[in-house]
């Protein structure tokens, strides 16, 4: 199909403007090998791709130099037809760089060009007005005022771009000068200074906001409370759909299991497949709610003020500012945080925060600690009769990987070898004006998250389920204990005695290696409990009679805050730092040092009890 | 009369970083240790010999500076802005 490429600098307002092209039906790409998002929808009969952000083709962040690639190799493309470039009509001096960086290349590939001028609303609000039409002729290519968000101009809009598709102006290929960017920037000061607007009227709001948000007191306590709230919702807003989830997969998996005779074809339906794989979706929800949430933060502006502040802190410990927001998507799943690690502009930077991103509490980690806490701490209990002591507890567990990560990172920063021929880059980060988020980016980013989680751990997750089922199943007709995985556990069971856990831990904690969301059920059923994933409390009371004693049950929640248990972590890393003895070396050395801290912690601590 | 000379001599080896809150100066001198690639990159930011910069604020616990160039706002962190080299606007 015949292409129209969209490209324009963060926060453009370019994926708002695709969405009003294309509806709500779009995909997002991701390329093998080095990933990126590059979302494709239906214009008319063309198609239209939205390209990655980038400020300049002279990227320094990992993510535009994959986005610089991309829009290069796009351009090429023999099927493009019109590239589309979107300009921030409130920036025009910083939108117009990667505009005539792009122009000069696409007439050298024989492309003609159209500029949208986005946020012509914003611009008519502070009583502003851009002759487009003197830009127009001063680009040398057409010049269309629009808001994507008021809708102003979208009609006539889509009209030009249509006839610009339809017959385009084609150029002879290489009659076009030589592509030269030295003049660039000289270029869109001088363009910005005869048809941009005043900045000081747009950026006033702008900066007595920021007075709010970055001042030393109220920026503090402002980030606090946003991240309170951030948290607080993961849970409340995210537990009623993850019941629902629960719920509709309990529904088909008994409407399902009544349809197949018993024996082990119904078992492995059963087990395998709606106990497997079912627990897994459940954390679907979670993920959605806070890619949500973090959608809104960066849409409204927030987030990047955000990571200022944090730049300074996280600094201390050999990170950036930007590593905040890896650390924070690293709650819901460490899968898309690690992605998020590339706007990271140091490389050194980047890869000591992906290595520390496991730590994070991700959601796979919640049955886990629910059912411990529910073991450990009474559900009744009050912390100085304000704060629930299992609230509590959680709250431990989340800032006790924090405190981990950070101090991994500060080891990381001081022995990692640094890569003398990469220059480190410096910390420059745009903060753009604030803005009211629009749903229909957000409604697709949220539905994305799930689809991609889905997509990519699904796969590894199903593979563990079945193998796992199969060591368990078989023998045929033997007990659990006397199966393959019964076996195993009990060859086994001198390692975990340490950790003072016997060999249905052992069990569990090994299947739990490849994806740690399975120890809840696969404990369930060694203690012969059907659908433990359901019955946690049930469960919690089952291992409290069986006398599992504090020490040894503190260590197994801390091992599990630490230890690196996701085959689909491990291949991401390995996909994003290019070394696969770095991706599973790190496998190991998490599990080892979670291995010493549950043994430490089970010693020690029975050592006092006793 | 000395005082307004030695201010004048100290302006000279001001750096961005020196910049306080509200306050515009002149970019003289961009430390050519940088690299190209940085180097280009602020051009296009805003930041090269002769360009006015006007610092919007400090920022908090002593972290990136806010500054605003050419119709943007950008932070840029202790390192780079000492880095740049400035006059103060008379």
């Amino acid at each position: 199909m015949q292409r129209i490429l969209m490209v324009g600098k963060p926060n453009c307002g370019k994926s708002l403007l695709f969405n009003q092209l294309t509806g709500l039906r779009q995909k997002v790409a991701n390329y093998p090998g080095i990933t990126v998002e590059v979302t494709r929808g239906k214009f008319d009969k063309f198609e239209l791709v939205d390209l990655p952000g980038a400020y300049s083709l002279n990227g320094l962040t990992r993510d535009e130099v994959i986005a610089v690639e991309e829009i290069k190799r796009s351009l090429a493309d023999e099927d493009t037809r019109v590239v589309l470039v979107v300009l921030d009509a409130t920036r025009l001096a910083q939108s117009l760089i990667l505009g005539l960086q792009v122009k000069q290349l696409a007439a050298a590939q024989g492309k003609p060009v159209m500029f949208a001028l986005n946020f012509i609303d914003e611009v008519k609000r502070v009583g502003e007005h851009i002759d487009s039409e003197g830009l127009s002729n001063a680009l040398g290519s057409p010049v269309m005022p629009l808001s994507a968000r008021s809708l102003d101009g979208l009609h006539e809009f889509k009209h030009a771009l249509l006839s610009m598709a339809d017959w385009p102006n084609v150029h002879d290929n290489k009659q076009q000068p030589p592509v030269d960017y030295s003049d660039v920037a000289a270029r869109s000061q001088a363009l910005a200074s005869e048809f941009g607007i005043q900045h000081d009227i747009v950026l006033k709001n702008q900066n007595r906001i920021d007075s709010f948000m970055l001042n030393n007191w109220t920026g503090g306590l402002i980030f606090i409370a946003v991240m309170f709230v951030l948290f607080q919702s993961i849970f409340t807003l995210a537990a009623p759909l993850m019941d629902g989830v629960e719920g509709f997969i309990e529904q088909a998996a008994s409407g399902v299991g009544s349809l197949t005779q018993r024996g082990i074809f119904h078992d492995f339906v059963n087990d395998a497949l709606f106990g497997g794989v079912g627990s897994f979706l459940v954390f679907v929800p979670q993920i959605m709610v806070l890619t949500l949430i973090i959608g809104l933060l960066e849409d409204s502006g927030y987030l990047a003020r955000a990571a200022l502040m944090c730049h300074r802190p996280l600094s201390f410990f050999g990170l950036s500012g930007r590593s905040f927001i890896p650390y924070l998507s690293g709650h819901a799943c460490a899968i898309p945080a690690i992605m998020a690690a590339r706007t990271i502009e140091s490389p050194h930077k980047r890869l000591i925060t992906m290595l520390t991103i496991p730590l994070m509490s991700c959601s796979a980690r919640l049955p886990v600690y629910a059912l411990l806490i529910a073991v450990l701490v009474p559900a009744d209990g009050t912390f100085m009769g304000v704060f629930n002591l299992q609230g509590a507890a959680f709250f431990g567990l989340y800032f006790f990987g924090i405190i981990m990560a950070l101090v991994i990172s500060q080891v990381l920063n001081r022995f990692l070898p640094r890569d003398l021929e990469k220059t480190d880059m410096p910390f420059i980060l745009e903060l753009p004006s604030y803005r009211l988020p629009h749903w229909k980016p957000l409604f697709q980013r949220v539905l994305n998250s799930g689809l991609q989680f889905i997509r990519r751990a699904g796969p590894i997750i199903f593979v563990v389920s079945v193998g796992i089922w199969v060591l368990g199943y078989f023998p045929l007709n033997a007990s659990l204990e006397d199966s393959w995985l019964g076996q195993i556990g009990h060859y086994i069971e001198p390692i975990f005695a340490p950790m003072g856990l016997d060999w249905r831990y052992g069990v569990a904690i090994l299947m739990s290696f490849l994806a740690r969301e399975v120890f809840v059920g696969a404990l369930g059923t060694l203690f012969g409990m059907e659908s433990a994933d359901e019955d946690v409390a049930g469960l919690a009371e089952r291992v409290q009679a069986e006398g599992l004693t504090p020490e040894a049950g503190l260590g197994l929640v801390l091992f599990y805050v630490v230890a690196l248990q996701c085959v689909a972590t491990v291949a991401m890393l390995k996909g994003e730092s290019g070394s696969s003895k770095l991706a599973w070396g790190l496998y190991v050395a998490y599990g080892l040092l979670a291995y010493v801290i549950a043994v430490v912690v089970n010693q020690c601590l029975g050592f006092v009890f006793a | 009369m000395t005082n307004v000379l030695n201010q004048h001599n100290a302006n000279q080896t001001l750096t961005l970083w020196g910049l306080g809150k509200s306050q515009s100066a002149v970019v003289t001198r961009i430390d050519t240790g940088l690299g190209e690639q940085i180097t280009a990159r602020l051009a296009e930011m805003g930041l090269a010999d002769g360009r006015i910069v006007q610092c919007v604020r400090r920022g908090p616990l002593g972290g990136p500076m806010v500054l605003q160039l050419s119709g943007s706002v950008f932070a840029i962190e202790q390192d780079l802005a000492s880095r740049i080299h400035i006059s103060l606007q008379p």
